[in-house]
Order: C-alpha cells, then sequence, then structure tokens
C-alpha cells in the first residue's frame, strides 16, 4: 500500500451540507409496489435519504458548507492558498469546477485549485493530496498554507428511480474541510490502494470518451433481476462490492494503524465510507472495534458517495467548536476499486452543524422550465 | 475450533426452520434468495469461515453442498500453505 506520512499539518474545521429534499422508504414502496423496501431499508440502514433536485449541483452544496465553515473559522479568504475539489460530478464536463470554486468563495486569485475525480474513497485522498499543498506552501509558518477541501456528490442524478439495487440506497451531499500548519499537529498516516479490475462493477459506463451519449444510451431498460437503468446510470453489483471490501477494508485499517504505531485501542472513532449498514456492522466485527466508537450515519442521508466520512462526522460530532481531542481512523473504499485509509488526530476543530441547503426558488423554476421544454 | 455446519448456518441466515436446507438445496431456490441475502451469505461465510468470497464462487455453486465443498476445498489449500 501507497504509504503518506504529513507531520504538522491540522484539520481546521469541518462543514457539512444535505439538501432540503427529502425523499423515504414510503416513497419506495410506492414506487416499486411492494412492501419488501421497508425491510431492506431497516437492513442497509438507510430509512430516507436527501435528494438534490436537478439542478443544484454537488458544488452547490460544497458552497453551502464552505460558507459556513469559513464564516465559523473567521478565516480571512485572502489566506486560502488552494481549494481543491473532489466529485464524480463536476458541474461541466469542462473546466474543473474548482476553478469555478474559487470565484464563487472569494479566494484571491493567488489560489490554486483543481479537480480530483474520485467516489467513495475520494475524501481520504483529498485530505491527502490537502495536505502535501499545505506543508508545500506554508513554508514553516504557523496556520500558513492554508487550504480548503471541498468534498461532495449528487449521485442521486446518476441513479435509476427504477434501480432496486442503488435507488433505495444513494444519496446526495457536500463538504468542505478546512486545514493549515501547525508545528503542535501529530503526524497524519494515509494508507493508499487501487485495484482497476472492478471497473465493471460500479460504474456510470456511458457519458465519457470511451462510450460517448448516442440516443440508445440514455434509455432505460430492464436488466438483471428486473432492474431498470440506462448506460447512463450508475451500475452497482453489491456482491462484488462487498467481496472486494472485505479483501481490502481490514488490510488498510490494520496497515493504517500499524503505520501510525495505534492499536485498536487507541483509536476513539473509526469513521468508515458509509456504504449501507450489514457491510459496516460486518467490517466492525472482522475488525474488533467497539460498537460505541465505530460510526454509522446512514440513517436520513443514504450512501452519499465521497462525502459520507464527512456527513458522518459532522453527524456526530458537530458543535460550535470542540475541543475534545479525538484520535480517528477514516476509511474510503469503493468504485474503482480504490481505497484510502487515514489516521488523524482532530483538536481544536472547528465543527459547525449540519447545514440545509434550500433549493433556490429560481433554481427550481429554471428546473421546471427546462422539463417543460424537454 | 469445530467445523461449522454449513446447512444449519444457511438455514439461521435465511430464517429457516432448524434442517431445512440440505446439501442438495439448490441455493437459487432458497426462500428469500436476494442480492441483500447474498451479502449476508458472503458476510456468513467470512464471520465463520475466515474466507472473503468472491461472489463467482456463489454464483457457480448450483447447490448448498457444492459450495460447501469448495469452502472446504479452500480451507484445505489455505492450511497446506
Amino acid at each position: 500500500m501507497a504509504i503518506i506520512r504529513v507531520e504538522n499539518v491540522r484539520m481546521a474545521g469541518l462543514a457539512s451540507s444535505v439538501p432540503d429534499v427529502v425523499r423515504t422508504v414510503d416513497d419506495d414502496i410506492e414506487r416499486f409496489k411492494s412492501e419488501d423496501f421497508r425491510k431492506i431499508g431497516e437492513s442497509i440502514g438507510v430509512t430516507s435519504r436527501r435528494i438534490a433536485p436537478a439542478g443544484v449541483c454537488s458544488s452547490d452544496l460544497c458552497v453551502a458548507a464552505a460558507e459556513r465553515l469559513l464564516e465559523a473559522l473567521e478565516w480571512d479568504r485572502d489566506t486560502v492558498q488552494a481549494v481543491l475539489f473532489v466529485s464524480q460530478t463536476p458541474d461541466y464536463r469542462a473546466p474543473a469546477t474548482a476553478c469555478t470554486l474559487q470565484t464563487r468563495l472569494g479566494l484571491p486569485t493567488s489560489c490554486a485549485a483543481m479537480d480530483i475525480n474520485l467516489g467513495c474513497s475520494g475524501y481520504v485522498y483529498g485530505l491527502a493530496t490537502a495536505a502535501q499543498f499545505v506543508l508545500g506552501m506554508a513554508g514553516g509558518q504557523e496556520h500558513g498554507g492554508r487550504v480548503l477541501l471541498l468534498v461532495g456528490d449528487t449521485i442521486t442524478h446518476f441513479v435509476s428511480p427504477d434501480d432496486r439495487a442503488s435507488a433505495p440506497l444513494f444519496g446526495d451531499a457536500g463538504s468542505a474541510t478546512a486545514l493549515e500548519f501547525s508545528s503542535a499537529a501529530e503526524p497524519i498516516v494515509f494508507s493508499l490502494g487501487t485495484d482497476g479490475r472492478g471497473l465493471k462493477h460500479l460504474i456510470v459506463p456511458a457519458g465519457g470518451e470511451r462510450q460517448p451519449r448516442t440516443e440508445e444510451t440514455g434509455v432505460r431498460t430492464a436488466r438483471e433481476s428486473g432492474n431498470v437503468r440506462s448506460d447512463e446510470d450508475v451500475y452497482m453489483n453489491g456482491a462484488e462490492v462487498f467481496s472486494f471490501a472485505l479483501q481490502e477494508v481490514p488490510k488498510m485499517v490494520r496497515s493504517t494503524l500499524t503505520e501510525a504505531g495505534w492499536s485498536v485501542d487507541d483509536v476513539d472513532g473509526v469513521v468508515m465510507h458509509q456504504s449501507n449498514k450489514i457491510m459496516l456492522n460486518h467490517l466492525r466485527k472482522r475488525l474488533k472495534f467497539d460498537e460505541d466508537k465505530f460510526l454509522i450515519a446512514l440513517e436520513g442521508y443514504g450512501n452519499t458517495s465521497c462525502a459520507s466520512i464527512p456527513l458522518a462526522m459532522t453527524h456526530q460530532w458537530a458543535t460550535a467548536q470542540t475541543s475534545q481531542k479525538l484520535r480517528l481512523v477514516l476509511a474510503g473504499f469503493g468504485i474503482g476499486w480504490s481505497w484510502g485509509g487515514a489516521a488523524v488526530t482532530c483538536e481544536n476543530m472547528v465543527m459547525p452543524e449540519l447545514v440545509i441547503y434550500e433549493t433556490p426558488k429560481s433554481e427550481a423554476t429554471t428546473t421546471q422550465a427546462v422539463n417543460e421544454a424537454a | 475450533m469445530s467445523q461449522p455446519v454449513f446447512c444449519e448456518l444457511l438455514d439461521e441466515l435465511f430464517e429457516l426452520d432448524s434442517g431445512t436446507a440440505t446439501g442438495s438445496t439448490v441455493l437459487k431456490e432458497v426462500p428469500g434468495w436476494s442480492s441483500l441475502t447474498f451479502v449476508g451469505l458472503i458476510a456468513m461465510i467470512d464471520e465463520e469461515y475466515g474466507i472473503a468470497l468472491s461472489p463467482s464462487v456463489i454464483m457457480s455453486s448450483e447447490t448448498a453442498g457444492d459450495l460447501e465443498r469448495k469452502l472446504h476445498t479452500m480451507l484445505n489449500s489455505s492450511e497446506a500453505a
């Protein structure tokens, strides 16, 4: 596994946001005409989730979180030296969404900006990249090298509402994390890996250069087990994802702990990508973590792709200012296959309450107009 | 550690009456077989046998007995190694 050890970088704050639109198990029961979805919802740990209406982008959710975070941190925006955006649902095919974020957030033009295209593992990769940026740019100066890491997805825009495997599971969310140089910070250790053979088991096949959009790729048809979707929708083979996670996640977590010099008992909290409750419970047992240290925060949100780790942290620890020192193990894994673990000590992190993103009225009107025109 | 009895574990997983599943039980015909129990089966096998099974091994097993034999082959080869 690729190991990165970073000294003198601290997570200064974290905020998360979800859209104001809720979809519930009852909606699934009605859609699929099947009471089974109540039991499915209980098993996967998702009884409702947040959905971004068409026209609301992951960047919008991230901006809402970033605004709240910058306000809470009282950072002078001119001190931000880089903005990184992790997502698989960018605003445009081109340019990079991070460039638009520099302007939208009022950051200086001296600010570096770039996108990172990763899903479930993306938060950890984003942190690893951001931490390197901080070190490189701070020049050893306290509070220097400030980086904003925006991580979010509106993955439901790629989910067919008639695909039983994914429709009841996914939700949308955004997040913003602030990092800066601090000589008092404890080291952060990252452990990263990839196996591209997992490509076909979790994928949106059409819409890129490999398989461009055509009239046919957008047509939803009945597939395996009667699931209805198009090649522009996400396909997920849950059993393959689970099998992959069993193979790699325990190894990754153990390697992260070993590199950090931590035992299982040293850890105050484990925050895994919130894939689904069955998988999380099994991984917890396998790794022998206590239930009260192991976050399961799917209820009410669903699996929110790259945003699930920061969202779970906000759900668990959000207060105006948390002074408690927390040794956390973060573990992202999934689409790619791609995985990343991190051992990070959080202290005096600013963590505002969850931001509920209000869909702008004009947005709804525009969306309606677009739909009517189509 | 005593060998888990595979069919008993299947009964438990699928919430069947004890003794329902046998070596000749066709997996896909087990009441309640779905993609979710498929995931549950992988978890159960990992927990009881310590094997992170590829779904293709289950897919290519017609009966409970077929799958159990494959598990034992895997266990023996890992012990030999």
